[in-house]
Order: structure tokens, then sequence, then C-alpha cells
């Protein structure tokens, strides 16, 4: 009887003692947490083909810019922030006349605003509109804005890659397009 | 015999869940809208399970004024006015009527009714929601519940509002002056398009001629503008944008204002009006169309994480309510095994619970199973899973006893009992809607779900078991019967018990170390695990030793139930401790009801043995 008392003490001990050493503070296991939740795409969704024609009344087919990189900015006269950025975007495709195009869709009610608004630009700026990789689309009807792409708030640019996917929707004019840092991301990430 | 009783069985069962389902109000076919994928509560689940969600938040169950949820749905996103002006919310508070404005002698309204009141009320409201719900008072929680549901369902029924056709027409002198082309429903996003012309169009008109339709229309148009302006409650849209995905779902609303559209959920949102146009006209041929052009356009977003599979496995999940007739075949199997037990000599009764309950056991099974398929981890991971889990744990090994068993009826009897209360149990606690929840980020790991979960819980289901065969010998006992055979069959189940919550607890202690950085921190969960392990441990140790004789080992092992309580609900009162995943709240009482039940059952049972046996004592020396 002494025996199995002195062993239960042991057993109990023994345990007391295992479960003070265990529960010592360690430092947790540290784990590689993702900086972000955006997962890995596998592939980037084809921009629609869509058949266009510039205030100049040139038609061509999205498709045709393919192997070059196209910002399509979707502005109207009326919008502040759209004046501010649409000589960035003039400069940026001056710089880039081989692999990019410059798209401006005007979403303007008539065209008359178009030419007022090109009418205030400044004579650099206004000399760019005739780059060979710049065209004034006009939308007064919103069916490339808002039927494809859902802009209904301007402005708006869309990225789409020298393969033709959309690649990103920029969203006000929360980038400086004139920038040498934006012109080499766009360069690296989507001219392939 | 029996084959033919198992099959007549069968077809009453099958017959009478026909019988049970919802009357349709509507001719549309809704089996592919309710498939439709939308982002809710953390994951992508069909509008079916959403549909119920909301119906159980307006109403308490899953129909609303008759109608199955879905159609509820379909109505309340196609036809929002309809839908407003349906009594929905019933109060019976007159305090609450009278704050409201609302008529004292009615006690069902409608949302149209409803939100002058709670507008008016605004401030009352965010005074009470600044303070601790815990010292609110009765009416002040039905009124934030009511303010709550009354929210969810106004943000509901505006959700598409800018792809249904305006009530106030654009004026035809507007339409012709601006060269508007003539639609039979304009919408708020058609005329977006010409918001320029229109604004110049007003601005430049005379203010005499500024007509009352004209004003109105403004004022419409302004007013779903702003009602735009709201929480993301319907996220439909899965980011289209590479940059986004993986990303939250977005509701219509959302997606427009903050520019996320693209060609994908353009197209998208084109067939969610086309299927608005189908419900408005009733069209079934049209409405089958848009919902299956719809439903494979959801599926081909990329990289949305929607799997059709478990859209369909869901949708039938929520559709059949598995467990609801396993509950009705148990509720069968428990009147039947209680007869078969008060009528030993009639061969039929046990026969009958058998056919009960295999089909009661097979509907709980593919209901699990179902459940672990949608959401790919194992279905104990939350305190509603495991009660369904330690449920079939309990049962099929109920069942497996039988099997060897003489005497079927007991254990038949015993797995039909525990079948009932535990999904008597579940059924409380899937009060609140929808039971296919996304875990803590903590518990979210399918391995340790796996293994510590699945054997603690399985621990419990074969603790339950083996205390209610303990209480079936005590009963039987009390009634001077000779127990000492159903005494040793207890002996097995619970060395099992002790092995399974042995086990699963040191795995918990591991998980703890590899997720917390400690094996043990006196968390009152672990706590609780521990003490079922100990108490198994004294029982076993007094039954070997002597200690423990025939009845003293009974109500030991009967009051492992107590002990089982306490560990799987109890702590759960005490709101402390990483756990958190099983917090609920209101258990207290029928927990306290439970375990006073069970010691006064376990006390009365004892005492009758006693004094029997005192009794047989004088008498034997008499």
């Amino acid at each position: 009887m002494r025996v199995n008392i002195f062993l239960l003490i042991l057993v109990v001990a023994g345990t007391l003692a295992v479960t003070y050493v265990l529960n010592q503070p360690v430092r947790p296991t540290v784990q590689e947490v993702p900086v972000s939740t955006i997962q890995p795409v596998e592939a980037y969704p084809l921009a629609p083909d869509l058949l266009l024609t510039s205030v100049r009344k040139e038609t061509f087919h999205l498709y045709d810019f393919k192997g070059k990189i196209i910002l399509v900015n979707f502005w109207a006269s009326w919008c502040v922030p759209c004046v501010i950025e649409f000589p960035q975007m003039l400069a940026l495709a001056e710089k880039e006349p081989d692999r990019l195009v410059f798209l401006a869709v005007s979403v303007d009610a008539s065209t008359e605003n178009i030419e007022r608004f090109i009418a205030r630009l400044d004579d650099e700026s206004r000399a760019r509109l005739n780059l060979p990789n710049v065209h004034i689309i006009h939308d007064p009807d919103k069916k490339i804005s808002q039927d494809v792409f859902q802009t209904v708030r301007y402005p708006e640019t869309l990225v789409i890659g020298s393969d033709l996917t959309l690649r990103e929707k920029i969203i006000g004019a929360s980038e400086d397009f004139s920038s040498e840092e934006f012109r080499a991301r766009l360069m690296e990430k989507f001219h392939e | 015999m029996n084959k033919f009783l198992l099959i007549g069985f069968f077809i009453l069962f099958l017959v009478g869940a026909g019988a049970c389902s919802a009357a349709r109000a509507t001719p549309l076919d809704m089996q592919v809208f309710s498939m439709i994928p939308l982002q809710h509560d953390g994951r992508v689940k069909p509008l079916e399970s959403f549909a119920r969600h909301m119906a159980l938040r307006l109403t308490g169950t899953t129909s609303v004024q008759g109608r199955p949820a879905i159609d509820f749905l379909a109505e309340a996103l196609f036809d929002p006015t309809r839908t407003a002006e349906r009594p929905l919310f019933t109060i019976r508070n007159p305090e609450i009527k009278s704050l409201l404005g609302l008529p004292e002698e009615e006690k069902h309204f409608s949302l149209t009714v409803l939100l002058p009141g709670l507008q008016k009320e605004q401030k009352t409201i965010a005074a009470i929601l600044a303070r601790d719900d815990k010292s609110w008072s009765h009416t002040e929680r039905a009124l934030i519940t009511l303010y709550e549901t009354a929210s969810d369902l106004r943000d509901l029924v505006k959700s598409l509002h800018f792809i249904l056709p305006l009530r106030m027409p654009l004026p035809e002198f507007v339409r012709a002056e601006l060269d508007i082309p003539a639609s039979e429903a304009d919408t708020y996003l058609d005329l977006k398009r010409y918001e320029e012309k229109i604004s110049t169009f007003v601005r430049a008109l005379p203010e005499e001629q500024v007509s009352d339709d004209l004003k109105l229309f403004i004022l419409q148009l302004s007013l779903i503008e702003q009602s735009g302006d709201t929480e993301p409650f319907f996220r439909i849209m899965p980011p289209e944008w590479p940059l986004n995905q993986g990303q939250e779902w977005l509701s219509p609303w959302i997606l427009i204002n903050s520019g996320m559209g693209g060609p994908e959920s353009a197209a998208y949102l084109d067939l969610w009006k086309d299927m608005a146009v189908a419900y408005r006209a009733q069209d079934t041929r049209a409405w089958q169309v848009a919902t299956e052009a719809a439903y494979q356009k959801a599926l081909s977003f990329k990289n949305s994480g929607v799997s059709p599979r478990r859209l369909v496995l869901e949708t039938r999940y929520q559709q059949w309510n598995l467990l609801f007739y396993s509950f009705v075949l148990f509720g069968i199997a428990t009147a039947c095994g209680a007869a078969a037990l008060s009528f030993p000599r009639v061969a039929v009764l046990r026969y009958l619970t058998a056919g009960a309950l295999i089909p009661a056991v097979g509907l709980h099974a593919t209901a699990l199973c179902m459940r672990v398929m949608i959401l790919e981890r194992p279905p104990v991971s939350t305190l509603y899973e495991s009660v369904l889990f330690v449920s079939l744990i309990c049962v099929a090994t109920a069942l497996v006893f039988a099997l060897f068993q003489k005497n079927k009826s007991f254990p038949l009897f015993l797995a039909a009992v525990s079948g009932v209360i535990f999904s008597f149990l579940s059924g409380y606690l899937a009060k609140d809607g929808d039971t296919l929840q996304v875990l803590v980020a903590v518990l979210n790991t399918n391995f340790w779900l796996a293994t510590h979960v699945t054997v603690i819980t399985a621990g419990y289901g074969l603790c339950v078991l083996t205390a209610m065969l303990a209480h079936g010998a005590l009963l039987m006992k009390a009634f001077g019967k000779d127990v000492s055979g159903l005494t040793r069959k207890v002996w097995a189940p619970a060395l099992i018990s002790l092995l399974l919550t042995s086990v699963g607890t040191i795995l918990g202690g591991v998980w703890a170390d590899q997720s917390w950085g400690r094996f043990w921190g006196w968390d009152p969960k672990e706590n609780g695990a521990l003490l079922i392990v100990l108490w198994l441990v004294w029982v076993v140790h007094g039954k070997i030793s002597g200690h423990l004789k025939e009845t003293g080992f009974l109500v030991s092992v009967a009051l492992l139930n107590v002990i089982v309580a306490l560990a799987w609900f109890g702590v759960n009162l005490l709101s402390v401790g990483l756990h958190s995943y099983g917090f609920i709240s209101g258990i207290a009482w029928g927990l306290g009801v439970f375990c006073t039940v069970e010691a006064v059952f376990v006390g009365v049972c004892g005492a009758v043995i006693k004094r029997k046996s005192y009794l047989s004592g004088v008498a034997t020396c008499v």
C-alpha cells in the first residue's frame, strides 16, 4: 500500500514537473504571412476587339495595335482631373512612339466640347495630338466607356498589354503619366 | 417481411418529403437562379443559402409568407417595390410601436411603413448602439434587431435599383428634343449615358417649362444615385481586374461607383438585367435562358474561386434539408423503440425501430458528407458541427453495439434517443441561420481539424453513449433487474472513450504548441478536456481497484454526461480563452437544467438501489 502511495505521489509530481517545463513561455513558431491576399493570376483576360473611329475619321480595330501597349483614357472636357492628366499622357506618347498607343476616348455630349478642350491646351500638347500613336475617339452614347468597360466616372485609364490582355485599370487621376517611374513600370510590366 | 417493412418505411418517407416542399408562388423555375454564386459572410455560396439566411433573419423560418426563400429573394431583387410593401415584419412590443409611430392594433408591418419611423429615431438607435449591449433592455434589444433586419432588407431591395425600369419615365418631350432612342423601360444606367445632355438641357430650360414630370424624374435619378451609397451588401460581382483578383467580391453598386468594372462584369450585369426583365414579365423561357447564361458567366470569371460542384452541392444541401428528415425519423424510431422496450415480444416494433433508424443514419451521414465536400474540411469545426458529428458517432456506435447483442431493443432505443436529443440540440444551435461558416484563422487547419478535433469529438460521442448505457443500467437496477451483464458492457466503451479523449487532448496540446507557442495554457477548453480524461481515469481505476462497486461505477459513468456537457458547452459560458470558435450566449439556463436533471436522475436511482439493497439485506437477516 505504501509503495502504491509513493508511486502515485511520484507520478503526480512528475506530471506537474513536465507540465511546468512544457508550459514555460516559448517563442511562437514564426510563419510566413503573405503580404497581400492577391492570388497569382494564371492568365490575363483578353481585351475585346473594338471597331473605333477617331475624330480625324480614321477607322481601326483595337487589335490593330497588337505588339504595343495601349493606354485607353476615358475623359470629358468638363472633368478637372482629366484636364490635368491629358497633357501628361500626350507627353508619354511622344516618348514612346513605337511601343505605346494612346487612345483618348471622350464621353462629351458634343464634338464642340472636344474642340474647345483642345483649343485650351498648350501649344506643345496640341502639337502632340498629331502624333501617329495618339487617337481621340468620341463616344457620346458611351457605347465603349459604359457598355464595354463599365466606366461611369471619369477619368479612368485602361492599360492593355502588348499581347492585347487587360492588365490594369487606373481609377481617377492617381498617376503621374509623364513621370519616368510610370513609363519604366509600363514598359517593364506590360511590354512583352 | 422485414424487407417489406423497410421498403414501406422508405416509401412513406419519400412521400412525406415530397408533401413537405413549399408551394411555389411563381411559374419561374428557380433552380439555376438558386445556384448563382455570391460572396457573403466571407465565403462564396449559392443564392439559395443567402436567400435562406435572409428569410431566417426576417421571419425566423426558411420561407417567407409561405413562399420558398429563393422566390422571395428574386422578388426583392427584381420587383423591390412589391417586397417593400409586404408586411414582413412582426412587431408585438407596444413600446416599439409607439416609438416608431405605428398603429397599436396591427402587428405586421412593411418596410415602407417601418422606414420613416426608424429614420426618425436614428439618434435613439445610435445612442443604444453606442452602449455596451449587455446593458440593453429587452425593448432596446428588440429595436436594434428590428433596425438591423430592416436595414438589411432595405439594402437588399436597393441592390439592383440601377438596372431596373424607372418608375417615372423620361418625359417624351425631353427624349425627342435630345434625340434619345426610345426604350420600353429605361433604367438608371441606361440614362446615365445621357446625363450630361439631360442636365445641360434642363439647366437651359426656362423655369416655367420645367414640368412636374421632369422634376420628379430628376428627383428619382438623384434618389437612386444616393441609394448606391450603402454598405456592400449583395456581393455578386467577382473582382475582374488582375490586381484585385483574390480580394472581396463587389456589390453592383460598389462596382459601378468604384470604377472596378470591366468587360466581363459589364456583360455579367447585362445578364442580371435580362433576368430582371424576364422576372418582371414572368417570362419562363426568357428567365430560363437568362439565369442559365448568368450562371455560366459567373463561373467563367478568372480566379474567382467558384467551384460549380460545391455550388450545386450546397444548393442541394439547403433544398433537401436532410437533417430535418433524419430528425423526424429519429423521432419515429424513438417512439417505436420505446414501444419495443415495453412490448419485447412484439418483434415488429424492433424492426420498425431499425427501419426508421437506418435511413435516419443514412441521411445524417449524407448531410455530414455533403458539408465536408462543400467546406472542404472535416465536419467538426463549430459547436453545431461537433453536435452533428457526435450524434453520428453515438447512433452509429449504438447500432454496431446492437449487432452484437441478443436483446437488440435497448441499444436500438439508445441510438434513436441520442439521435433525437442531438438533432434537437443542433436545431437550437442552428437557429441563427447559416451553419456553413468560415472558421477563424487559427482553426482553419485541415490537418489538425481532421486529427485533434475529430478524435476528441469522437471521444465526446463515445462518452455520451457510455453514459447513456449507464443510465439504462441504473434505471433497470432501480427496477430490481439484474444488470451485471449490462455493466460489463459499459466497460469497453468507457475504455475506448478514455483512449480517444486522452489522445485527442494530447494532439490538442501539440496543435496549441504549433499555433500559440505553448503545449498547455490552462485554457477553459483544455481544462474541460483534461477533466473528462481525469474523470474517466478515476472511474477506470476505481473499478479495477474494486473501490467502485457496480452501483458506484454506474453512477460515476452516468455522471460522465455532466462532465462532457460542462467541458463541451460549459466552457463557452466563460467567454475567455483562445478557443473562440464556440462562444454562444443563452445556454447557461439549458445547461443548468440538464445538470440538475442528470443529478436528480442519478441521485434518485442511486437512492432507490441503495434502499432496495438495504431492504433485501434486512429481509435476509430476518
